[in-house]
């Protein structure tokens, strides 16, 4: 995640592109929106203030930024804490300030790590609408997660890493038996990683 | 670029003057400036303290999160860093000047010399040399992800910037008294040192400002150039490095 991100890491070999264009400092960046699984936002901040910095950052005009403030922070149910510094946030509204962070420019590509972290169930809800509505705008979001039932939910492709490696690969017609409950993606997880060991 | 370049300083900036600490230690300083008059050099002693402990929201990094490149990563830090440093140093010379002159209006006849165009240019060249360590700061912090490394490099390489024309000066002065025996090659090779190394002595005009005594023009240009050639070399070090980086 962190190498298509923005080349945090570099690959040990082979290369990453997004839409052809080699990962790194390109222009490419404005087209994705990663949120980190702790992300460090500017503590002394008001939401406000990190919202339009991460709006101005990305070259855009005040009244997309205005616009996207108030969508996104409706959306994630913090509007009410736009005034408020970013070190009173608890860990589930950091993680709803996070999204807005990743989302405000309207990415096309959205990278998220462990997105449900440190969110209530009502928390868990938003963001699963949230990355529903990011599929129906026809945006391609890559999240990871521990939690099974949430993959099953909204992916379209599964894959499964166990230390560092792809060891397995779901598509549409494995999703299709997970969600009429023909197979369980909780058991084929555990026979992928060998049963714990 | 510039915009979001300047947008990133603003942030950068803003942050820094919300963290307690800086207000702490301005408050500190606000306090001995009441019992100092040796303006200049106190302002040295504690804005440097205060640029260094601000390496620690120098290169945190949300701002990577959006599509900055590294480059412009760095310099948008740098002129955050540079801007806090002005704002600080603005706030401390209105309270220093007030105490200057108060002092200057009771005592008269130990202002003789005294002009305010010199204790001006005095001031500004303190601003100079708090830009280069301000560079020396994030130079440091692009090479190491350790801010106490980051802090201890930095306070090293000041350290060795405000005393190296000291160490040279005993060099000379003993050596001319058949003190100690200093070869050519030696001085040679301590007097380019002297300026590898960021010369703080360079931009250091206390004496000329306590003293009142005049400014050399070409003094003035070869300082300003020495330091904006040096944030610049160490800026450019910077990117480079820092393109390199890895983030786990």
């Amino acid at each position: 995640m962190k190498v298509d991100a923005g080349n945090y890491l570099r690959p040990d070999q082979g290369e990453v592109r997004i839409d052809a264009q080699p990962v790194g400092d390109g222009g490419f960046l404005h087209q994705v929106g990663y949120l980190p699984e702790n992300p460090y936002l500017y503590d002394h901040l008001s939401l406000l203030e990190l919202l339009r910095f991460a709006g101005q950052a990305c070259g855009m005009s005040a009244q997309q930024i205005g616009e996207r403030i108030e969508t996104l922070t409706h959306q994630t149910g913090i509007s009410h804490a736009l005034k408020q510094r970013l070190r009173t946030f608890s860990k589930g509204m950091r993680q709803r300030a996070g999204l807005c962070f990743a989302l405000l420019h309207d990415p096309q590509l959205v990278i998220l790590d462990e997105p449900m972290s440190g969110l209530d169930p009502l928390g868990r809800k938003m963001v699963c609408e949230l990355i529903l509505d990011l599929k129906h705008q026809g945006k391609t979001v890559f999240f990871c997660s521990h939690i099974l039932s949430d993959t099953e939910r909204l992916c379209d492709r599964i894959a499964i890493l166990h230390q560092g490696r792809l060891v397995r690969e779901f598509e549409a017609d494995d999703l299709r038996a997970f969600r009429d409950k023909e197979r369980s993606l909780e058991d084929e997880f555990v026979a992928a990683v060998g049963g714990g060991n | 670029m510039l915009k979001r370049v300047g947008a990133l300083a603003l942030v950068t900036c803003k942050e820094g003057i919300r963290d307690r600490s800086l207000f702490g230690i301005l408050l500190f300083a606000l306090f001995v400036l009441g019992l100092n008059v040796a303006v200049a050099g106190f302002f040295m002693r504690d804005l440097g303290k205060v640029t260094v402990d601000m390496n620690l929201a120098a290169l945190s990094f949300a701002g990577l999160l959006l599509p900055f490149s590294r480059g412009e990563y760095i310099y948008g830090k740098y002129l955050g860093l540079v801007l806090l440093v002005v704002c600080t140093l603005a706030l401390l010379l209105v309270f220093s000047t007030t105490t200057v002159a108060g002092v200057n209006a009771m005592y008269p006849k130990y202002f003789g010399g005294f002009t305010w165009s010199v204790y001006f240019w005095a001031v500004a060249f303190i601003g100079v040399q708090l830009a280069l360590l301000c560079a020396i700061v994030v130079f440091f912090s692009a090479i190491t992800t350790s801010s106490f490394i980051t802090l201890i490099f930095s306070v090293a390489t000041y350290l060795v910037g405000v005393s190296i024309e000291e160490v040279l000066f005993y060099l000379k002065s003993q050596a001319a008294a058949g003190e100690v025996a200093a070869s050519e090659t030696l001085r040679a090779v301590l007097e380019v040192v002297a300026w590898l190394v960021p010369n703080f002595a360079a931009f250091d005009l206390k004496t000329e400002a306590a003293h009142g005594l005049a400014l050399e023009p070409m003094r003035l240009l070869t300082s300003a150039g020495y330091g904006l050639g040096y944030v610049l070399i160490l800026l450019w070090l910077a990117t480079l490095i820092f393109r390199r980086r890895e983030f786990n």
